[in-house]
Parts: C-alpha cells; structure tokens; sequence
C-alpha cells in the first residue's frame, strides 16, 4: 500500500510539474499530429484514387486511411511515454539532481518507474482524447464499436512497455549519449512495431524484430478490432504473442533495471551529473 | 519526537571501510580491437574505521577530495563499499539498506535536489509519500517540518523563488520529514552567506537538542569547531585524528597561533629566520611567495615569539610586512597534521 501510495504521489508530481510549462503542454499534444499523423494522412491522400485508399485496402483489408493512422498514433504515443516519460524522465531527473534524495527514501527504486508510469499513462490518455477529438471532427475519423474489444490488448500492452521502460531506464542510467539513444530507438520501435505502415511490408529482419515487441500485436488488434483491418495472424495467436512478450520483457527490463541500480551504486553514478 | 529511541550508544559504526574508484574507460570499441584495459583504481577511502554515538553531533572535516561525502554516502547506501561493514543503528547497510533509509534523513546535494516547479510544501508532501509518512500524519509532519526551518510562511511559494539558504532549510525540513533519529548533512552550509550559515547551523543545533544524532561533513574549520561534539579529520581517504575540537586543538601544544609575511629582498631564501623562529615556537608553515615569505609559528606566547620574528627579520636585512596573531584552530590541527592547509 505504502508502494502504491508512493507511486501515486510519483505519478502526480510529474504531471503537476509538467501543468506548470504550458506550452510545453500544448506541444506535447500538437507535436505528434503535426510531425506525425497529419503528414501520413496527406501523404497517404495524395496516393488515393478517387478518394478510396485502393492500396490500403489491397495490404490491409480497410480503405480507413483516418482510422489507420490515428490508431497508429495511438501505440506511437504508448512507445514515446514508455521510451520518454518512464526512462529518460528518470534519466532527466539525475541530470537535474531530484533523483539523489529520491533514491534515499525507503520507497522501492523499481517504484520510480511505476510512479513515471502511472503519471506517463494519465497523460497519454489525455494526448489521445484531444487527438481523437481533432481526429474526428477534422479528419472524419470514424470507428467500429468493437474497438473495445481491442482494449484489453492495450492493457496487456502497456504493462509490456512498463517492462520495457525498465530496461530502458536501465541503459539511459549508465549511458553518456541517454537523450540520443532514446530518440534513435524510440523511432526504431515506433516503425518496427507497425505504427505507420503495416510490418508486412518492413524488410525480413525488422519482421523478426516487430515478432518480439508487444506493441507489434497491441497494434493489430488495434486496427483490427477498430477498422477491420486484416491482422497478420488470427486475434488468438496475436493476443498470445501480445501476452508471452509482456511475460518475458516484464521481469527482463526489471532484472536489468536491478542489474544497473547495483553497478551505480558501486560506481557512484547516480550524482554524476 | 516519536523516530528518537535508543538502539545503543552507537549510531553508527563503520569497521575497516574501503571504497576504490576506476579511473579512466574502456570502451566497446577498445574491447573489439583488444587494446589492453588501461584503467586504474583509485582509493578515495582507505580504511575508515568510525563510531558516532547516539545524540551528537559528528563532523567529517576535511578538504575537497579528502573522502568526506564518499564516506557520507557509503553510510547512506547510495554507494556499495569496495570492503568493510557499516551499521546504522544497528542495521547493516549492505544487508538492509531500505531499513536503513527509513531510519535516516539525508541532505546530501543541497538546492539542487529540490523541485523547482513545485512549491516548497508540494516537495514536502511529495517526499513524505515517498517516506512512507501515513496520509493522515502527512499534514501535520510538513507543517512542522517547515516550522522547524521556520519557512512556514514561503510554503506556498514556488522554490524557484527562494533564496540559496531557503532551498537549503527546505532541503533539512526535507531530511526531517520521516522524524528520523539520524541525519546526515553533507557541506549543509556551501554557497550560503554568513548570515544564511548561521541559520541552518543554530537549526542543526535544535536537532541536536531533539535528541537526534547529526553526521556530517564540512571543509569549514569554523563550521566543525563551533558546531560539532567531536571531529574526524580526514586526509587522502584516512582519518588523521579524531577527538572533541578542543582536545584536538590541545594536540598542537600551543596557545596561540602567529602568521607573519616578511620581504625578503634579493635571492634570500629566509632559511635563517626560519632557524630563528624555530627555536622560540613551531614553524608549521612556510612558503616563499614573490619575496615574501610567508610563515605560520605555533608559540606558547605571541609576545614572546613576535619580537624575535621582528630581530631575525632585521638581522636578515628583510622586512616584517604583517603580523597576526589568532587563537588555535583546526586548521591549524590540520596543517600541523599534514603540512598542507584545508583550502589547498
């Protein structure tokens, strides 16, 4: 219970420091349509014919151009809380010297990352409100009812990204070039996990790669349940994939998050800013 | 003050600490080309053996790199010892290290530490999450935290808009939040002005009053001598000496303290003034400066020592230029100690 409260508390602090930059609100929640969504809409419009997305439709079973995008935006957002707010976040708060004393209360250091997480996800859904809301009155953004059948994937997925934000906070901990690192991979896993375009079409390796992410299956069922796209598996073997990741990446990142608190505590590190 | 109890007359006790640092990297790219490792080890502490007791206040005083705060921060578990044992009341550090933070409250990095965006009550309620303080003490735990450093009426203030010696009280009303029997401070008064410094030290002394047990460091002679019930001097990652200010100040075996800065003209090198002074105290110190020579005599009389320094001086063709004479301090302890000056 103590955890739990002090993870709330984590969670809160980050989104009341983050209420006090206003702008930098506002370009969280503008950055990814206009870097993002609004170029692969446009880009994707300019490819239609007759106004039907014929290509989409042919790779994937939905004309839903709107549809596809702004859900990919959805598992891009999920990927950039876990790569940005749970990891660099604490990477961002060595750098500023709150993660000292942090470090010092009795609080379980993996909580550090569930508060972050916690914080990181509240906001996610806020982003994604507005993004949806944007979405459909700009856009014509419409979705199936089913779509709530996918959610229990999104949930499966971000406790996967929770384990995932642990072995990055793990690297971004011990590393010189953090903010480089995260900024490369984030965009590695956006794309390898299918967000703009299908993994059908990424070269072999990445194929291989997309199999061991659960975003890759979160973002199937997404788009399957939502738009009716064509998933690349049935929904059974995408939710197992989705399940056996999260169990393999979930004690993964936390053993690697242990493995780089003990290395700094013997290296002092965790001042060196 | 319920954190307060008597665990033994010892709270903490540090046996045979070491803590060695690598110098230098080896990088993947060194590793694939097989290059040999050519890092080195450095030893910041080297065999610490310390025991503070309950209720006083302990002083690690030594310069800049000494292994001070490395020493600190071993005892805080932020920092794994390369060998040796630590017990914070009781507990071992390695063993138990969340059980030891419970029971401790730390300021070791000062108005950094702080987040600057959130008022000072919002960091404390924060923190007090994090301390496991139950919600409904939470209230109350703060307000007396910030009475203790008398900022009650900043608390809604963001600290962004606090001075240094504000942040730095906010960062003690911090370490005070789990109503910790121990506290450990480490440089608390670095950057503040005299009258800041002043301030937190008279609230380090109501904690000492409150029965709570202080360690901490500091490279203030002055800080040490009028705060601490006992002192640590430490040099090169080793204690020196370790006694109350007043019976290490006894060690130098002198009442009074003479600095003299004396003009040597032409290539002198004042060797036979220093001959001279020599016989009438201890020549601890001596420099040659852009022909001055500077000197620091450990004498049992200043009225005795000063007339001779002023004979030799004439008697080299070389000129007194300024004489003082001060009471013995621990930086004189220290010099006498290691030839070396603190601020060095």
């Amino acid at each position: 219970m103590e955890e739990l409260r002090a993870a709330i508390a984590i969670g809160k602090k980050d989104l009341m420091v983050l209420s006090r930059y206003r702008i930098a609100v506002i370009s969280q929640i503008f950055t990814p349509l206009y870097q993002g969504v609004i170029p692969a809409f446009l880009f994707g419009a300019a490819f239609a014919v007759g106004g039907r997305a014929v290509g989409l439709d042919a790779t994937v079973g939905t004309e839903n151009l709107a549809g596809f995008i702004f859900l990919g935006g959805v598992i891009s957002g999920l990927v950039a809380t876990s790569f940005w707010a749970m990891a660099m976040g604490l990477r961002n708060e060595m750098d500023a010297g709150t993660l000292e004393p942090v470090w010092l209360t009795p609080t379980r250091h993996e909580t550090l990352v569930i508060g972050r997480a916690l914080g990181g996800i509240v906001w996610f859904l806020i982003s994604q409100v507005v993004l949806f809301a944007i979405g459909i009155v700009v856009f014509g953004l419409r979705f199936d009812a089913t779509i709530v059948l996918a959610l229990p994937a999104l949930v499966v997925a971000i406790v996967g990204m929770v384990g995932v934000a642990y072995l990055l906070a793990a690297i971004v901990l011990l590393i010189r070039d953090a903010n480089f690192f995260i900024d490369c991979t984030n965009f590695l896993f956006g794309v390898a996990s299918g967000v703009a375009f299908p993994v059908t079409l990424l070269p072999g390796a990445f194929q291989v790669v997309a199999l061991l992410l659960p975003t890759t299956y979160a973002m199937d069922l997404l788009r399957q349940y939502a738009i009716g796209a064509r998933p690349t598996y049935e929904p059974r073997l995408e939710y197992a994939g989705l399940i056996l990741t999260t169990l393999v990446l979930y004690p993964l990142g936390r053993r690697f998050f242990a493995r780089a608190e003990r290395i700094m505590r013997v290296r002092g590190s965790l001042s060196q800013f | 003050m319920s954190g307060v109890t008597a665990h033994s007359n010892v709270a903490i006790e540090a046996r045979a600490l070491v803590k060695e640092f690598e110098k230098g990297r080896h990088t993947l790219w060194q590793r694939v080309r097989r290059e040999p490792d050519r890092r080195t080890t450095f030893r910041a502490v080297d065999g610490i053996d310390l025991a503070v007791e309950t209720g006083e206040i302990f002083g690690l005083l030594g310069p800049n790199g000494a292994g001070k705060t490395t020493t600190m921060r071993m005892i805080s578990t932020l920092l794994e010892p390369t060998a040796g044992t630590i017990r914070v009341l009781g507990t071992d550090v390695a063993k138990e290290p969340r059980r030891v933070r419970a029971q401790l409250g730390a300021m070791l990095s000062g108005e950094r530490s702080l987040y600057w965006k959130l008022t000072g009550r919002e960091n404390l309620e924060y923190f007090a999450a994090l301390y496991h303080v139950p919600p409904k003490d939470t209230k109350d735990r703060v307000e007396r935290s910030l009475a203790a450093v008398t900022l009650s009426d900043r608390a809604d203030d963001y600290v962004e808009r606090y001075s240094t010696g504000m942040r730095q009280r906010l960062a003690l009303a911090r370490a005070l939040l789990p109503d910790p029997p121990l506290i450990l401070l480490d440089e608390p008064t670095v950057g503040l002005d005299p009258q800041a410094s002043r301030d937190l030290r008279d609230r380090v002394r109501d904690l000492r009053a409150q029965g709570r047990t202080v360690l901490l460091t500091t490279h203030y002679m002055e800080e040490a001598d009028q705060l601490c019930d006992r002192v640590a001097i430490i040099d090169h990652g080793k204690i020196v000496a370790l006694d109350s200010p007043n019976a290490l100040k006894r060690t130098i075996r002198a009442e009074e303290i003479v600095r003299l800065d004396i003009g040597i003209a032409g290539d002198g090198d004042g060797a036979a003034i220093v001959d001279r002074l020599s016989r009438a105290g201890t020549v601890a110190r001596s420099e040659r400066h852009n022909g001055t020579l500077s000197l620091t005599v450990h004498c049992a009389s200043a009225r005795e020592l000063v007339p001779a320094a002023f004979d030799a001086a004439h008697a080299a063709g070389a000129t007194v230029q300024h004489v003082e004479v001060v009471p013995v301090t621990l930086e004189d302890v220290f010099l006498s100690l290691t030839g070396r000056g603190l601020r060095e």
